[in-house]
């Protein structure tokens, strides 16, 4: 409690109006990093084998699995993970799609070792709420066109 | 090597005695722990020393590689310069907030704003509401942007800052912006007591908004800043260390977790407990990029093939090579004879030459192509003979 960006920006604001203090973790979370809104799917043809690629990550310890969700997170399946899976440290997951030309709600959820689940917007926001600087780990939903244009939208409630 | 085993054993039993009286004498199981884990909720890996860490712990050799040195007791004091919130770690020195006041316009409220009302970008460091509701909470740091709602919570030093130590040290380290550690102690103070002045603080029941005021150590350890109790989980006193463990090990209720439901799953949470989804535009998104996003198939070019032979793109890649003049020994595409001399075994003795090989040729000429691909190459080489 003593130097500026505790207090005034790594702390976490919560609705009831009392700051979380000294929440240093980076926890776990993952993006989608192809497609996305400037790596798109306008290029795909239906019946296209597409690689979907992200990478995920967690401050707790080393990510376990990733799971991707093609429709806003009702069903999930498991991606795998690629290459080094170190504590800390980037870690990149793949799936193989084939690329039916039909809209989707697009998600990555990871979990590590630690038990940490990635949380859903709405699971977050209860708890943390939306004042705080950092700690923004939530499930990141790319929507994906019948164009295949893609771009970043919230999964609400 | 037995009494290798048995010097291990002994140590193992060695270090598990010694670490147990060690937990006994102390009331803390210490920051990385190999069953409870890390104090924010990680996990911890072994090291081969026994300890734990939350990393994996380099086992190479790190003989020869020089660490430096330890550093030596001036080097250190002139290292440590941080103030506690008793006050412990402040330089003596003090400041008036009329000279606050001067160095502030001159030098600060260029970004931060006329007496400390923010500017474009930069931090508000005064004003905001202090006032608290009947638990003690300062009512307007409960106001969230979310469902609708425009008021920010107002984090100035006032509303939201628990200990004005962290002024002194923080303005002495990193301000101005342009030119850090410019200030001396005494104008530090000056500027630190301004400020508490904007934010309408008092000292032992002095108010302090009078530019005769004079800021030192002995006083600044001595202001309560309205939102002091605003943090948690606890980390002073005894059981700090067990505290904070304890608050960050119970995530989904304290720092917000998710569940692995594989299928049908329903989003808990929200507004009224609604659990139907709805998919909503992020408000800030960055859409002015470049190259510009497109809003139509951009499509490969596809290849116009018109009326060309179905098997000569698959004869240009796997065929020509050999096909295309007699020097391999292999009847020539374009040459007439060549080809109705090899016809006349039949085209069905042609097509299974092709696909089995037949002297020097490998079966289908090494491609993988499925049979009747080989059936079109044959059919455009002979239609291409003619």
């Amino acid at each position: 409690m003593v130097c500026k960006e505790e207090t005034s920006k790594y702390t976490a604001l919560t609705a009831s109006g009392k700051a979380i203090q000294h929440f240093y973790a980076n926890e776990v979370n993952s993006v989608i990093t192809y497609p996305c809104p400037e790596k798109d799917w306008k290029d795909l043809e239906v019946g296209d084998l597409v690689e979907i690629e992200g990478l995920a990550w967690t401050g707790h310890g080393t990510i376990k699995g990733v799971d991707i969700s093609f429709d806003g997170g009702k069903n999930w399946t498991e991606a795998s993970l690629k290459g080094l899976v170190l504590p800390k440290a980037w870690t990149r997951f793949s799936y193989m799609h084939k690329y039916d030309g039909k809209p989707m709600l697009l998600q990555s959820r990871s979990y590590d070792d630690s038990d940490n689940v990635q949380p859903t917007v709405n699971q977050e926001k209860a708890v943390v709420g939306v004042e705080g600087v950092y700690h923004r780990n939530a499930i990141i939903t790319w929507q994906v066109t019948d164009m295949g244009e893609v771009s970043n939208v919230q999964i609400r409630s | 090597m037995f009494k290798l085993d048995r010097k291990f054993v002994t140590m193992g039993v060695i270090l598990a005695l010694s670490s147990t009286l060690a937990m006994a004498s102390s009331s803390t199981i210490g920051i990385y722990h190999s069953t409870s884990g890390a104090i924010d909720g990680g996990v911890t890996y072994p090291r081969v020393d026994g300890e734990y860490t939350a990393y994996k712990y380099n086992e190479q050799s790190t003989k020869g590689v020089n660490f430096g040195r330890t550093p030596t007791a001036n080097e250190i004091k002139a290292w440590d310069i941080d103030a506690l919130p008793d006050g412990s770690g402040l330089p003596e020195g003090e400041g008036s907030v009329g000279l606050g006041d001067e160095l502030y316009e001159a030098q600060c409220a260029v970004c931060h704003g006329d007496f400390g009302g923010g500017g474009e970008g930069y931090p508000q460091l005064a004003g905001g509401n202090q006032a608290k509701d009947k638990n003690g909470i300062v009512i307007t740091l409960k106001n969230q942007r979310i469902y609708g709602s425009v008021d920010a919570p107002k984090r100035t030093v006032g509303t939201y800052w628990p200990v004005a130590t962290t002024l002194f040290t923080y303005i002495r380290d990193a301000m101005p912006y342009a030119h850090p550690k410019s200030l001396s102690n005494d104008e530090t103070y000056a500027i630190t007591a301004y400020i508490l002045a904007q934010n309408g603080l008092e000292v032992d029941g002095e108010d302090m908004d009078d530019d005769d005021f004079v800021l030192n150590k002995e006083k600044l350890a001595k202001v309560v800043l309205p939102n002091r109790d605003g943090f948690y989980p606890n980390i002073d006193g005894p059981n700090a260390q067990e505290d904070i463990r304890a608050f960050f090990a119970d995530r989904a209720k304290n720092i917000g977790a998710g569940t692995r439901c594989m299928s049908d799953c329903k989003d808990p949470g929200g507004p009224e407990g609604k659990t139907e989804a709805t998919v909503m535009k992020i408000k800030y998104e960055m859409s002015d990029v470049t190259p510009a996003y497109a809003y139509a198939k951009d499509l490969p070019p596809k290849k116009d093939k018109g009326t060309e032979h179905p098997g000569k793109e698959a004869y240009e890649q796997n065929c020509a090579v050999c096909h295309k003049t007699d020097a391999m020994g292999a009847p020539a595409v374009g040459d007439k004879s060549a080809w109705t001399e090899t016809l006349k075994q039949g085209l069905e003795k042609v097509y299974e030459n092709s696909i089995k090989g037949k002297g020097g040729m490998p079966p289908k000429g090494g491609s993988s192509a499925s049979d009747d691909e080989i059936k079109e190459m044959v059919d455009y080489m002979i239609e291409a003979s003619k």
